[in-house]
């Protein structure tokens, strides 16, 4: 619409030349934001400030733009966000479902508290993975990592026997901790599974200290959490397994967590591990190998298009035909030749590098002959030319004129080439080729997906998918938006 | 004034049968034959026809020259940067006849220097030798073919799905412009774009698979095909069919309807279509006639662009289908260190990729007027 | 007089979704069989608008007619269902648009174009309306033909292309041919050539044009009564020869410069330009016209219920209307007493003027008559 009004504008003035008397002909003179907006011309203000204002009209940009910025959030602080470290375990629950969350706790006297929990499960058939509730009188014992990374050990005792029960956890501890027969804490240990025996509540969460080791000059409490009853609760800021946060200091406080684990919000995968925590740990790299690779590729492509555009020639012609060539091979199958090209066995540092170098060795090609016919077109202006003429040197031109003149339009196009990095690394890992476990990443969750029988028994499992397709989904429309706002003429 | 005017081009016919006979009796395959007779004979026949489009088809072919030089110098380059040469490897574990190895060897010039090999290794390719692959014990281009014709069947499916689906779907946003039906496929058009191939793949197979697997969820035919008939297997196959296409057609409808949606409405506003209503004409083939006919180039045009990313979609759904095409066999090559064979799909891949280019091109040519005569 | 086109009233609007784009707004006129009429104004003022409304050719949504009767030949067109409109559309009205370049469709032959309108409108057989085609194609003045009704329109140049499509627009002799500017995109000797094209088949077949243009100089050689549009509204219908001697509206006075020359169809392309530059302003916003008249803003001989009102259409001579208050009779009158005896005399002197232009222009059109007897 504002189309049509703005043509108006300009076909009324064309024929009479400039307005004489602006007095009389206010109305027709006036133009509303909008239309200087879309004929470029700003009131003083930086080009930036004139893209940003346009991409705060784009409903579906300012989307995308809510839903990156939620996701990057949420692997940025991952340690902090999920409930159980990437690599936490319980082996003894593999494809544990998503745990139901109940959020009001009945006291005996029948009364309500808002009381978060999820109930513990146990495997009753172990080929075909099924789970159910443990009894009411259930004593379980959970060990507390002492340091980040470390394996977490969980002792359910379920008999019916109040004695059974408590040997059983007794037996257990003692194994774990290579306690000597007769060791203090046994008796110790004994003595409060008895006294939350006799605990009139029915369901009792506590914290047991076995003894103090030195470990890396520091004194550190070796602890177990007694339980008795079948429930998790899940508590916000709960002290959960520690873990180190962004790699600066250690820390135990988590968002939510439950204390006797047991709480699988999306559910378990394959080992047992949380599902939800690993989404978050694996995002990072999935999330961050389309923001470096298109880094990479932006460079790359500047820099091989600026110079076959700015040189011309032999360097023009050589370039073009190798990019013609990458453009001439299905990605994938160039993708997965150039993986051929690297041993296997790499260590997981090493294989995100390749994985971005190898992506954006794919897509730069492209990229790089748009920047070049961009270049072309610029080196051929005027100013350029005079800019020449007045003796500055390439690189000047190049700096002052040339980049500038690339730079919005290429951001644009690089924004739109992200989604296609994430497709990437996931396609790479879900073929066993990319991150490898016990590492995350999205693709890699979704590989156990390639059998079916998998995927219909536990569905859960494509969460992974999902979080791809959201992304993806959220680049394209932020994609979208950016490029209206710095183009708007060029409508899809 | 033209000599060759005077004769009819219909007379031709017949040559290619007789042709297609002679190169059946002398042992090509039937499918072969017909392929490569009728590609030569239809450019025989442009000389009549259109001289012009001839030159194009030439052209175009020069053109995909040092395309194909460039990637099977890659695909050299990977052989050579691993180590030892294959057949050492082949000598260690398997068991091959000897002289079935040092035929092998002196075929691919091991024992001279690398550009003796590249130059060798080119030849060979030209005449369809890509090396032995270890894995299959067999002649890598001879795995690669059967699988490749797989291949092909499953794009060109989805291809035609997605086109058949994507033209009205384009038509009705375009004429539906901005009201809700313009939005419903808008969005479709969105997700479709942003649902990664492998996930949609999976979403299927779990539909399929949870309620009680009215399809079958993986290969390309059942277990008992051989002992069925003709038509039989046909629908064996179709089934298998469904769930690759869709996943891959899907991808490829999304691109698709926006561009259809796009173009419609580039032209609806054009003078011409004015000029056809002025006529009289009805409103349908204004639409039908006078414009979609000229939204059908930048669709082929699109076409060409695409192919590359049908055949990226179609090697992954296929690993994950466990469709036996070049894409399974390029992973299963990449996991078993079978590097001839990876090498070898990598380069019939983009053959297929080249000569499915050019086919759009000529496609474009047919549709459009001014690339044809011009 | 008989007349082919009757146009009463015409208004048509654009409904954007937040306002409401006039773009006619009241315009009456009409044409005789064989006339052609002139429609002038600047760029915006509603020339194409209403030509695409007597097609009813205006996108709905938004457009709309929403007022105003199109008689052809005693057939409401504006009334009429849409089949039975088709039925008209390239029959009995047809049209030439500005951009040859554009306006033939691309993909298909010029010969498959033409023999499409022929084949909707005759009953006749394809192979047939092909050989039609060439013949037209022959009539419109192309070497030729039967190689050209295999061409397509990429390879005719824009002078050809535009012969074409007059082709298409005269293939069912219709009795209303529309030009909608038809040789603004083309240069100036082929403009000649196709507006001679024109004119011959004019008179060959005695169709009425409506003909839309900037270029005065082509309205005062080509036309026979010349409509003065401004912001979607005629303002002044009128002979030809009237509009340039005696043009009564101040705009197209300020259009033709003010000063009523002979001799202003021989002024080149630039000295148009020149002239037009006389009024200043531009047109007002076609979402908020003036509430009186719309020119108002820009008439140097606004008065204050100039702004208070819009004018009539008041036909001050025999053929000529203007939609001014200048030449409304009880203005005129009021006028001429406040100024007294000056008044007096000044009006005896018009009188005077008057009366002299008009024996002239009756001797002249004696002189094209025994002329046109002759020929
Ligand atoms: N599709 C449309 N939607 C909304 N408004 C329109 C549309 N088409 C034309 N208009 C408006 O109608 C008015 C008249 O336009 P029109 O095309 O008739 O002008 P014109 O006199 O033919 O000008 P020109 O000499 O430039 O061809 C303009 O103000 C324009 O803004
Ligand atoms: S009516 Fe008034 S404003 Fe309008 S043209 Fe006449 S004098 Fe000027
Ligand atoms: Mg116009």
């Amino acid at each position: 619409m504002s189309d049509n009004t703005n043509d108006n504008a300009n076909m009324g003035g064309a024929p009479f030349g400039a307005a004489s008397d602006p007095e009389t002909d206010l109305e027709a003179l006036t133009v509303s934001d909008e239309q200087w907006d879309i004929q470029g011309y700003d009131h003083g203000e930086s080009i930036w400030t004139i893209y940003v204002r346009r991409f705060r009209k784009h409903t579906l940009g300012r989307l995308g733009l809510a839903i990156l910025l939620f996701l990057y959030f949420a692997v940025v602080f991952a340690d902090f966000l999920s409930p159980y470290d990437m690599v936490w375990a319980n082996s003894s629950k593999p494809f544990h479902p998503p745990s139901n969350i109940h959020w009001f706790y009945y006291n005996e006297d029948g009364s309500r508290e808002f009381r978060p929990f999820s109930y513990e499960y146990m495997q009753t058939d172990i080929a075909r993975r099924q789970y159910r509730v443990i009894p009411q009188h259930s004593i379980r014992a959970v060990t507390v990592p002492l340091q980040p990374g470390r394996r977490q050990y969980n002792w359910a005792a379920i008999g019916s026997d109040p004695q059974v029960r408590e040997d059983e956890i007794v037996s257990n501890v003692q194994r774990q901790y290579r306690l000597p027969d007769g060791h203090e804490a046994i008796d110790r240990l004994r003595e409060r599974i008895g006294a939350l025996e006799a605990n009139p509540e029915q369901d009792v969460v506590e914290t047991f200290v076995i003894d103090t080791v030195e470990i890396d000059g520091r004194e550190l409490e070796r602890k177990l959490h007694l339980a008795k009853g079948n429930k998790n609760f899940v508590r916000l800021f709960e002290q959960g397994t520690p873990y180190s946060f962004l790699g600066l200091f250690e820390a135990r406080t988590r968002l939510f967590t439950s204390r006797t684990s047991g709480f699988f919000w999306f559910g378990a995968d394959r080992n047992g591990r949380d599902l939800f925590s690993r989404l978050l740990h694996g995002g990072r790299v999935s999330m961050t190998v389309g923001l470096i690779g298109a880094g990479l590729t932006f460079a790359l492509g500047l820099f091989f298009g600026g110079i076959a555009g700015y040189a011309g020639g032999k360097t023009d012609n050589v370039i073009m035909r190798l990019c013609e060539v990458i453009i001439a091979i299905p990605a994938l199958y160039l993708l997965l030749s150039l993986r051929a090209a690297f041993p296997p066995g790499l260590d997981s540092v090493q294989i995100y590098m390749l994985i971005v170098a190898i992506t954006s060795l794919v897509a730069w090609a492209s990229f790089a002959r748009i920047i070049r016919g961009l270049v072309l077109a610029i080196r051929s202006q005027d100013y350029v030319m005079s800019a020449r003429t007045i003796g500055l040197s390439h690189w000047q031109i190049i700096r002052k004129h040339v980049l500038p003149n690339t730079f919005s339009y290429s951001i644009v196009q690089v924004t739109l080439l992200i989604p296609s990095f994430i497709l990437g690394e996931a396609a790479l890992s879900l073929l066993g080729l990319g991150i490898t476990e016990p590492q995350a990443s999205w693709g890699n969750m979704l590989s156990v997906a390639r059998n079916y029988r998998v995927v219909r028994d536990f569905p859960w499992i494509l969460w992974p998918g999902f979080l791809i397709f959201l992304a993806i989904l959220a680049w394209n429309f932020f994609g979208d938006g950016v490029r209206d706002a710095v183009d708007p003429r060029s409508k899809h | 004034m033209n000599p060759l005017k005077q004769f009819n081009w219909r007379f031709t016919v017949p040559v290619d049968l007789v042709l297609i006979v002679v190169l059946v009796s002398r042992g090509s395959g039937v499918f072969f034959s017909i392929a490569v007779v009728e590609a030569l004979m239809w450019m025989v026949r442009l000389l009549w026809i259109s001289p012009a489009m001839l030159m194009y088809i030439i052209r175009r072919l020069v053109q995909a020259i040092p395309v194909l030089l460039a990637v099977l110098a890659i695909g050299f380059a990977l052989i050579q940067l691993a180590p030892g040469d294959m057949f050492t490897q082949m000598e260690l574990s398997d068991n091959i006849r000897p002289e079935q190895l040092d035929r092998f060897r002196e075929q691919f010039r091991l024992d001279q220097p690398w550009y003796m090999q590249f130059y060798q290794y080119v030849i060979n390719a030209v005449q369809g030798e890509f090396g032995f692959s270890r894995t299959y014990r067999a002649p890598v281009f001879a795995v690669v073919s059967q699988r490749a014709a797989n291949t092909i069947l499953l794009s060109l499916t989805s291809l035609a799905f997605a086109w058949v689906l994507s033209i009205p779907a384009g038509v009705f946003a375009a004429t539906n412009q901005y009201n809700i039906k313009d939005q419903f496929v808008s969005i479709f058009a969105f997700v479709g774009l942003a649902i990664p191939n492998f996930f949609l793949a999976f979403l299927l197979l779990y539909l399929v698979s949870s309620t009680g697997n009215w399809l079958p969820l993986g290969g390309m035919t059942s277990s008992g095909f051989r002992h069925m008939t003709a038509t039989q297997q046909f629908f064996d196959i179709a089934r298998h069919m469904v769930i690759p296409v869709v996943v891959i057609g899907t991808s490829i409808m999304a691109t698709l309807t926006r561009v259809m949606r796009g173009e419609m409405l580039k032209i609806m506003n054009e003078q011409y279509v004015v000029t056809a209503r002025a006529k009289g004409q009805t409103e349908n083939k204004v639409v039908y006639m006078h414009a979609l006919r000229n939204a059908i180039n930048p669709m082929i045009t699109i076409l060409g662009f695409q192919l590359g990313n049908v055949m990226s979609g179609a090697a992954l759904v296929e690993i994950v289908v466990a469709w036996p095409g070049l894409g399974s066999v390029l992973l299963e090559a990449l996991l078993s260190q079978d590097l001839y064979l990876v090498v070898g799909s990598l380069i019939y891949g983009v053959g297929l990729l080249v000569i499915g280019n050019l086919l759009a091109d000529i496609a474009l040519a047919l549709v459009d007027p001014r690339v044809r005569v011009g | 007089m008989e007349y082919v086109l009757e146009v009463n009233d015409l208004a048509t609007y654009f409904f954007m979704h937040d306002y409401i784009i006039r773009a006619v707004d009241g315009v009456d006129f009409t044409l005789a069989k064989g006339e052609t009429l002139g429609i002038v104004g600047e760029s915006g003022c509603g020339k194409s608008i209403t030509s695409m409304s007597l097609m009813r050719l205006i996108p709905d949504p938004p457009g709309k007619i929403v007022d105003g009767e199109v008689n052809l030949k005693g057939t409401d067109l504006v009334k009429l269902p849409e089949e039975k409109m088709r039925g008209f559309r390239g029959n009995e009205i047809s049209m030439i648009f500005q951009e040859p370049m554009t306006s033939l469709n691309p993909v298909y032959t010029i010969g498959f174009q033409i023999s499409e309108v022929l084949r909707l409108h005759r009953d006749i057989e394809k192979r047939e309306a092909l050989s039609e085609a060439a013949r037209l194609l022959k009539m419109v003045g192309m070497s030729d033909p039967d190689q050209r009704v295999h061409e397509y329109p990429f390879q005719l140049s824009g002078g050809l292309r535009q012969r074409a499509m007059i082709a298409i627009a005269m293939a069912c002799e219709p009795s209303v041919m529309i030009a909608d500017e038809p040789t603004t995109a083309l240069d100036v000797t082929i403009q000649a050539q196709i507006l001679r094209l024109m004119g011959e088949l004019k008179d060959a077949k005695d169709t009425s044009i409506a003909f839309i243009t900037h270029d005065l100089a082509v309205i005062a050689g080509f036309t026979d009564r010349v409509m003065v549009m401004y912001a979607g509204v005629a303002v002044e219908d009128a002979p030809v020869k009237e509009v340039f001697k005696n043009p009564l509206h101040p705009y197209t006075q300020g259009l033709l410069g003010s000063v009523p020359v002979l001799g202003v169809g021989k002024l080149n392309e630039d000295g148009t330009r020149r002239l037009l530059q006389a009024i200043p302003g531009t047109l007002p916003d076609a979402r908020r016209f003036p509430r009186g008249c719309r020119f108002a803003p820009r008439c140097p001989h606004a008065m204050k219920r100039c702004w208070e009102a819009e004018p009539n259409m008041v036909e001050v001579a025999p053929g000529h209307k203007v939609r001014c208050y200048l030449h409304h009779e009880e203005v005129r009158e009021r006028k001429m007493r406040n100024l007294g005896a000056a008044g007096r005399r000044i009006a005896k002197l018009q009188e005077h003027d008057r009366k002299k232009r008009e024996s002239k222009r009756a001797r002249e059109e004696r002189k094209e008559s025994k002329r046109d007897g002759v020929s």
